[in-house]
């Protein structure tokens, strides 16, 4: 059983980054370049597909940049239930993270389970923190279509760190150098793929409005959908300590 | 079938040829033959309760059905003590995660070194060494296959090769669903308002555990384990000073539908590790150790069985074709029908391992009848000439062995419509058998006496001026004498046992408890006890509680019904129901709960509103592998839409007594009047598993038994009537099989022999040897009368000449199954003492009880049957 509640980047998902560079390296490294927001607030509709039925969750996620290339991001559910998850997200050390009950009892998560599902959807923890440059080696495997858009498919093989993927593989959109679309391998098979749609380009920050992630054996998925979005806006840090939760 | 013997005696060699051939094309069936040693064999599997308990499958997997390794030792708690078990959970783990990649390297790797042909048994396994959990296995194999660790001949690695791709196979089938032990268990704890998922063993980097080795780390293990309380009895039993004395690895199954192979691998891993002192239990076991003692004892006892009655068929016939063509008839009968079979992939069940006993009795019965007329019309042959004589004798003994074999073909084919589908299969296949050795007795000995000179035995005991066996002759002299001077004295003594056979009728209990096969002190018995008394049951069943509307168990109301109603079932005042634990979906809750309120012993409770209960569930997060909403975790104990929880109730003994059906059924008519009554309005219950389908299939036995009993006599009456033209005759054919049936009964209820799936096919075997007793006595009796003889002076020559038959087929068949005794597995020794009785009521019901009968009645019974 894992109880991890990482999320601090889901808004890196949902901010997916353009690529224009040739080799696989250079494309990513291009890619962790661009710009991103200092602050973000969203709410977002969560659609889990399990045995043919689809389960409807809500958060609404708050995020911030602070000094030392730090990250604080809360997220806090409207449906099914109340809890709030506030993530410190480090650049040299593991996240922290605390878990406030709807009742209002707060606990901090210390384990860490990035190979298990989020709130039980199709995303790991893993899928939710930020990806180092470094943590793969790229190679441009050449051109294919995805998600009805002509890609360059740069795979990544794990090269440093405990990842839960040994392998993924990105689709980058030629015309943009916008990632579509990434399959993630585990144990050398192919696990699972994440789609995004209905990309906007919102202050110049290009965004799928909404993100699929999808088993490879087709026997579910969970689908972000993005209701409300807004960058660059004021947030009181205050909202992110630990204290602000009870 | 007067053209067909006429066919056999003109081509004897065809026919001999031809009967060879077939027997090679069927007999090579054998080598496919499987043994099919799962449950499903024994339930009823078209009853509304099987159905519900494949419904419960469906959503909650094999959860009731586990195996349970109870570790005990003087130094339990320390480091190699933990080595070695966590070896044997490795071990155990290579069957429960299935690695492709790591697999094909390995199966490559042992291949190049299969190549060389200068390789060693030690030095192949020393390639291995920085894979231990494969060389384990490599190593366990081939102390299978041999015991010589030198030079690997062909023969060898062959078997080695094929012995780990087997493996390999089953591994990745992953039948292990889960593997619950001290080792790799994980818990919430939630100590300084911090929240953390815990493994009580953690791993390193690569996934290895770090066992603990100094005595403060194996403090910090021993008090992580006791802080939930869902452990104890469950992982871990203490003694009464709170001592830790045993270690559990509960092994849980994704699907037990053919459970034999991965049963037999994890008896194969255990034993492996004799350096550890390991008391395993589990239904899959029990089936493996009771197909295990039934093939091994069969294996041995039924060519001593046949070397037995061969024996006898020898001292009374004192010639060697007395001996050679029943036993091929015989032989040739059970290599058809088992080879027929395994052509058809028909896998053999604990009950259809008696085929081959059955086809001794009934083949050797065949032959010996056919024989006798060969010996009793020996001067006719003499005088008509070997083709005109043998014509005229085997046309005549052939019809009624047709007769004899038909109607023993419906009485075992009136099984087959049974809902077991052991008895059902066994009902198909000995009445395909029947007819086997109805057509190889009738071809294969025409046509070896055919070819065979004409000789006579030395000892024609069908004839019945001379006789050559006094105590055959004395026992048909007393027979005779009570048949004709005193049969209304006879039969008042067979009416009195009748009643007291019938009252034994009423005490006789049906039982389908396995364990009841072994004696008191056998391992198995003595195991499952241990294990009942440790761990709270040996089996399992489910108890479903439904709510009645979707997410219904995410409720208080909800969680404290089910916690009123375990607690219930464990409560002192209910040791009647035999149930030691209880697992269930609130447990998660409970721990999550404690968890939330810093590890507080006393917040191992239900959490106190619905909010949160919502609230766990959604941090309790982990891997939904087949992702149908549920994570795996909680697949055994709630179904999709949290409307139900399946109770998984372990089940135990009653004290030092076996529960059986008839206790079995007390405890669910308990419950049920329980939860009938307590149960809050809207919630509904269902109680399945393996134990409530063996009560349901102890039902169908009775059932069965009874329905096919009519059912058969019946139709073998009507059969009877058809072919003698006579009513009374008819009725008088029921006699014999039904004394012999209710004197059999009767012994069983005296001596509190349980009527069981094997048991009941022994009611079918009599009704099959006492027809053909029967047809044979009557046969005779017309033939006799036919020539004019009076009633007095037909019985008489009809026991002479049937009755000596009889006598001497029963006689061999009673000295051949008294070798059954020297059986260890209880069901062998009981079915041997059980047919003997079967052969002594058969018998006695033909060459007595029938006579008096006919003296009594006057039957006439003029014509000629053939």
């Amino acid at each position: 059983m894992r109880v991890k509640i990482g999320f601090a980047c889901l808004l890196v998902l949902m901010m997916c980054h353009p690529l224009y560079a040739l080799t696989g390296r250079e494309i990513m490294e291009k890619s962790d370049a661009l710009t991103q927001p200092d602050t973000a607030k969203s709410k977002i509709l969560m659609l889990i597909h399990k045995g043919g039925k689809a389960q409807e969750k809500e958060f609404i996620l708050q995020m911030k940049k602070f000094e030392n290339d730090e990250d604080k991001a809360l997220i806090s559910f409207t449906r099914p239930t109340q809890i709030k998850l506030l993530t410190h997200s480090h650049k040299d050390k593991d996240d922290d993270q605390w878990l406030r009950l709807s009742s209002g009892k707060v606990k901090r998560i210390v384990s860490s389970g990035r190979d298990k599902p989020f709130v039980n959807s199709h995303f790991y923890y893993e899928d939710l923190t930020s990806i180092d440059i470094d943590d793969y080696a790229y190679k441009l495997m050449g051109e294919e279509k995805a998600v009805d858009a002509d890609c360059y498919k740069v795979e990544g093989v794990k090269q440093v760190g405990e990842k839960v993927y040994d392998k993924v593989a990105f689709y980058v959109r030629k015309s943009d150098y916008f990632v579509v679309r990434v399959d993630f391998f585990k144990k050398g098979k192919f696990l699972k793929f994440l789609e995004n749609y209905q990309i906007k380009e919102i202050d110049g920050i290009l965004t799928p409005y909404k993100i699929k992630m999808e088993l490879a054996n087709g026997k579910g998925k969970t689908e972000l959908i993005l209701k409300g979005l807004k960058y660059n806006i004021d947030i009181d840090s205050a909202k992110f300590r630990k204290e602000a939760l009870r | 079938m007067d053209r067909y013997i006429r066919f056999v005696l003109k081509r004897p060699v065809w026919v001999l040829v031809v009967f060879s051939i077939m027997s090679v094309i069927l007999a090579s069936g054998m080598l496919h033959l499987q043994f099919d040693t799962t449950i499903t064999s024994f339930l009823p599997t078209s009853d509304i309760e099987y159905e519900n308990y494949n419904r419960a499958k469906e959503i909650y997997g094999d959860c009731d059905t586990f195996v349970i390794l109870d570790i005990t030792d003087r130094n339990l708690l320390q480091y190699e003590t933990f080595r070695r078990i966590n070896d044997l959970i490795i071990d155990l783990e290579e069957f429960e995660d299935f690695n492709a990649k790591r697999e094909l390297q390995r199966i490559a790797q042992l291949d190049r070194l299969l190549a060389d042909p200068t390789i060693t048994g030690e030095a192949l396994l020393n390639h291995f060494i920085d894979d231990p959990a494969f060389k384990r296995l490599l190593a366990r194999k081939f102390e299978i296959i041999s015991d010589d660790s030198g030079r690997l001949s062909n023969r060898v690695k062959r078997k080695l090769k094929s012995a780990v791709m087997t493996a390999n196979e089953l591994k990745s089938g992953e039948m292990i669903d889960d593997i619950i032990s001290p080792l790799t268990a994980k818990d919430i704890t939630g100590e300084d308002d911090a929240l953390e998922t815990i493994e009580l063993i953690e791993t390193d980097s690569a996934g290895n555990r770090i066992l603990p080795k100094t005595l403060e780390e194996f403090q910090a293990f021993i008090a992580k384990l006791r802080r939930n309380p869902v452990f104890e009895q469950g992982i871990y039993v203490s003694d009464a000073n709170g001592k830790i004395t045993n270690l559990g690895i509960v092994i849980r199954f994704k699907d037990m539908s053919n459970s034999d192979p991965i049963a037999r691998e994890i008896l194969e891993i255990v034993n492996s590790h004799d350096e550890l002192n390991i008391i395993s239990q589990g239904q899959p076991l029990i089936y493996i150790w009771i197909n295990n003692y039934m093939q091994q004892d069969l294996s041995r006892l039924i060519p001593l069985v046949m070397l037995v009655v061969v024996i006898i068929f020898f001292i009374n016939f004192k010639s060697i074709r007395g001996v050679i063509l029943p036993f091929v008839t015989l032989s040739m009968a059970t290599l058809w029908i088992l080879g027929l079979m395994g052509h058809l992939g028909v896998k053999i069940t604990t009950v259809g391992t008696s085929i081959p006993v059955l086809m001794i009795a009934v083949g050797s019965s065949y032959a010996i009848h056919i024989l006798n007329q060969y010996y009793a019309d020996y001067n006719l042959i003499t005088r008509e000439g070997k083709t005109d004589g043998l014509q005229h004798a085997m046309g005549h003994i052939s019809v009624t062995v047709l007769l004899t074999g038909l109607t023993t073909f419906v009485a075992f084919m009136t099984l087959a419509t049974h809902e077991i589908s052991a008895i059902s299969e066994w009902g198909l296949f000995s009445a395909i058998g029947i007819m086997f050795a109805v057509l190889i007795s009738s071809s294969v000995i025409p046509a070896a006496l055919k070819l065979m000179p004409h000789k006579a035995g030395g000892a024609r005991f069908s004839n019945r001026t001379g006789g050559s066996s006094p105590v055959i002759d004395r026992i048909i002299h007393l027979m005779s004498v009570g048949a004709i001077h005193h049969y209304k004295k006879v039969l008042a003594v067979v009416l009195v046992l009748l009643v007291v056979s019938f009252i034994g009728l009423l005490k006789i209990q049906v039982d389908t408890e396995l364990l009841r096969n072994f004696k008191k002190d056998n391992y198995i018995r003595t195991s499952a006890k241990m294990i009942s008394d440790k761990y709270g049951g040996r089996w399992g069943f489910n108890i479903i509680i439904d709510s009645g509307k979707p997410d219904g168990v995410k409720c208080t109301e909800y969680l404290k019904t089910v916690s009123d109603f375990r607690t219930w079932l464990v409560a002192e005042e209910n040791k009647d129901l035999c149930i030691g634990r209880t697992d269930a979906f609130p447990d998660f809750l409970k721990t999550m709960n404690m968890a939330m309120n810093n590890d507080d012993p006393t917040c191992f409770s239900n959490p106190a509103c619905n909010m949160d209960i919502a609230d766990y569930l959604e941090i309790y997060s982990d891997d939904d592998d087949n992702s149908d909403g549920r994570i795996d975790q909680f697949e055994p104990y709630v179904d999709t839409e949290f409307s139900a929880c399946n109770l998984l109730a372990r089940l135990g003994e009653n004290g030092d007594t076996l529960l059986g059906t008839f206790g079995m059924e007390h405890i669910f008519k308990k419950i049920s009047e329980h939860l009938d009554q307590t149960l809050p309005p809207g919630y509904s219950f269902k109680i399945t598993g393996h134990p409530s389908l063996m009560v349901q299939s102890a039902g169908y036995i009775v059932d069965g038994q009874i329905n096919s009993l009519l059912l058969t006599l019946v139709v073998i009456g009507i059969m009877i009537l058809i072919l003698l033209k006579d009513f009374k005759a008819g009725l008088l054919s029921l006699i014999p099989m039904s004394v012999a049936v209710i004197f059999n009964f009767g012994i069983m209820g005296w001596f509190g022999i349980y009527l069981d799936v094997a048991t009941s096919t022994i009611a079918t075997i009599t009704i099959g040897i006492g027809v053909d007793d029967t047809i044979h006595f009557l046969n005779t009796f017309r033939y006799y009368r036919n020539l004019g003889e009076d009633i007095n002076t037909a019985i008489q020559h009809t026991l002479e000449v049937a009755g000596k038959a009889i006598l001497f087929t029963s006689m061999a068949l009673i000295f051949g199954f008294s070798v059954m005794g020297l059986s260890t597995f209880k069901p062998l020794i009981l079915f041997g003492v059980l047919m003997i009785i079967t052969m002594v009521a058969t018998t006695i019901g033909a060459l007595l009880v029938l006579p008096c009968a006919i003296k009594l009645t006057k039957v006439k019974l003029v014509k000629t049957m053939a």
